[in-house]
């Protein structure tokens, strides 16, 4: 399924040469940070990229004269809702019963792991049962909600009753919780950059 | 022990850094915020942790879908959303038990009703999982021999628990009958659209007999005494339970009308030129705003706000 949020088919837009420079200098200094961006949102590598130079086209169909400096806030505007879209829709299919490992594929950490990492990821699946067991039932439900329903803050809070920062929090407390017990299990004390 | 303390903090504030740009609204100078963080290699190293924690818990039992809607889970559901609410309050009635037990089937129709704009589940006594969406009004009239419900307006997902008495919902003047299913009824301003996601049912004219039957993947739509049997995408149709709208190469007018179910504000376009203009894409239900950042960034159009209304008309050249 496609990623992108809206393409306007029909009447194609006026270009200008001068267009295409200003884009093509946002384009090697922005695309990079928007890819960055748009990965810390969304869980595919391929989707991101598609979802980046969807927004480039967009941002050029649209708005032909504007200057670099003018279409940086439009281009992250643009990645942002449709990085909120993808995740919908992502989350849409999976709720329809779509394999698991379809949905895993395009993960940061590959799920084949070797004999002997297994072992580890085993362990700390362990460790993440025990945290999340131990979390309030709100804070574990708002952690479920966000990352495997895909909901917003807002529509967390409105389930929960409670505000939207209270949701962002618990979420960052949960995320924070399990990764220190997963730092701690694994001997590693020091900071990882000393 | 100050290593473990700094490496701690310096995980929380990146897990801090996380869930802030998971905000649907972030702004672009968060964005620019985290960067300059980033740019100390400590925090970068903690940054990719929470990235590697979350990959493990994505790996985890409880990133699983839930197995079957139709578990009890929605009781707990509910028991949770009371304590949650009796916190905000400042009062727990701890006399009062959280969890209470199925109400039995009552003769007195049921009514269910959503505002504009709200979604609910429901489970009825039977088990049957129903979603409301946006605007919708559901009466429940189960008795001995029939599980009967009607729409009396808006849309429903079914998700009907298996049983020997059939499920029945009336809409529009037609029937639709099954016995553990899955299927979306519209009731529309101009006809009745039924979807069916999963398993069988049959579609009947209100007290006859003769109907159709309806495969997953094929919607029946009624519409000024014509009857019609489409194939549809069905996870499109019932892509409103996720609040998203999806549209490929719909008219701007129909994707208006359509994205005005769900708020308040309403969005008006009057140019019949503009409302034709077509566009495919995935909006949030509700989030007008939302959709018109993007519209802008595809039509030349400019809006113009009044009050509750928003007229979108083609920018002035």
């Amino acid at each position: 399924m496609s990623s992108g949020v809206g393409c306007v088919d029909g009447a194609s837009r006026e270009r200008s040469i001068q267009v295409e420079a200003t884009l093509s200098l946002i384009f090697r200094t922005q695309y990079q940070h928007l890819l960055r961006f748009c990965r810390v949102r969304i869980r595919s590598e391929a989707d991101a990229e598609d979802i980046v130079q969807n927004a480039f086209l967009a941002a050029r169909r649209a708005y032909p004269d504007k200057k670099a400096d003018e279409l940086r806030p439009l281009l992250f505007t643009l990645v942002r809702n449709m990085a909120i879209s993808h995740l919908k829709l992502h989350w849409n299919k999976y709720r329809h019963g779509e394999d698991i490992n379809e949905v895993g594929r395009g993960y940061a950490c590959p799920h084949s792991p070797t004999p002997e990492n297994q072992l580890i990821v085993t362990e700390s699946l362990v460790i993440i049962e025990e945290v999340l067991a131990g979390m309030s039932a709100r804070r574990r439900e708002a952690l479920r909600l966000h990352r495997y329903e895909g909901l917003s803050y807002e529509e967390i809070a409105r389930r929960l009753s409670v505000s939207s920062a209270a949701v962002k929090k618990h979420v960052a407390r949960a995320v924070a919780e399990i990764a220190r017990r997963l730092a701690e299990a694994e001997g590693r004390g020091e900071d990882p950059a000393e | 022990m100050t290593g473990n303390t700094t490496r701690a903090a310096r995980l929380e504030a990146a897990a801090g850094w996380y869930a802030e740009l998971q905000d649907e609204a972030l702004a672009a100078d968060v964005w620019e915020r985290f960067c300059l963080w980033e740019r100390d290699p400590a925090n970068a190293a903690a940054f990719r942790e929470i990235e590697a924690t979350l990959a493990a818990l994505d790996r985890s039992r409880f990133a699983r879908p839930k197995v079957s809607r139709r578990t009890p889970q929605i009781f707990v559901w509910t028991g949770m959303v009371a304590a949650a609410a009796a916190l905000a309050f400042g009062v727990f009635a701890l006399t009062q038990p959280v969890t209470e037990p199925a109400p039995a089937p009552e003769p007195e129709p049921q009514i269910h009703t959503t505002e504009i704009g709200e979604q609910r589940e429901v489970r009825l006594a039977d088990g049957t999982n129903v979603l409301l969406n946006t605007a919708t009004q559901l009466e429940v009239a189960f008795t001995e021999d029939e599980r009967l419900v009607r729409l009396a307006k808006g849309q429903a997902l079914f998700d009907v628990q298996p049983g020997d008495v059939p499920f029945t919902v009336e809409a529009g003047g037609r029937r639709t009958t099954a016995l553990g299913t899955r299927f979306d009824v519209y009731l529309m301003p101009d006809g009745l659209a039924v979807t069916l996601v999963e398993g069988v049912v049959r579609v009947a004219r209100a007290g006859t007999d003769e109907g159709s039957f309806l495969a997953a993947g094929e919607q029946l739509r009624v519409s000024g005494g014509e009857v019609r049997v489409l194939s549809v995408d069905a996870a499109a149709v019932t892509g409103w339970q996720a609040g998203m709208l999806q549209f490929r190469d719909a008219p701007l007018g129909d994707v208006i009308a359509e994205l005005n179910r769900y708020s308040q504000v309403q969005l008006r376009v009057d140019d019949e030129g503009l409302a034709a203009e077509r566009l495919s894409g995935v909006f949030k239900a509700g989030d007008q705003e939302l959709f018109l950042e993007s519209l802008v960034l595809y039509l030349p159009v400019e809006v113009e706000r009044a009050g509750e209304v928003i007229l979108v008309r083609r920018l002035a050249r």
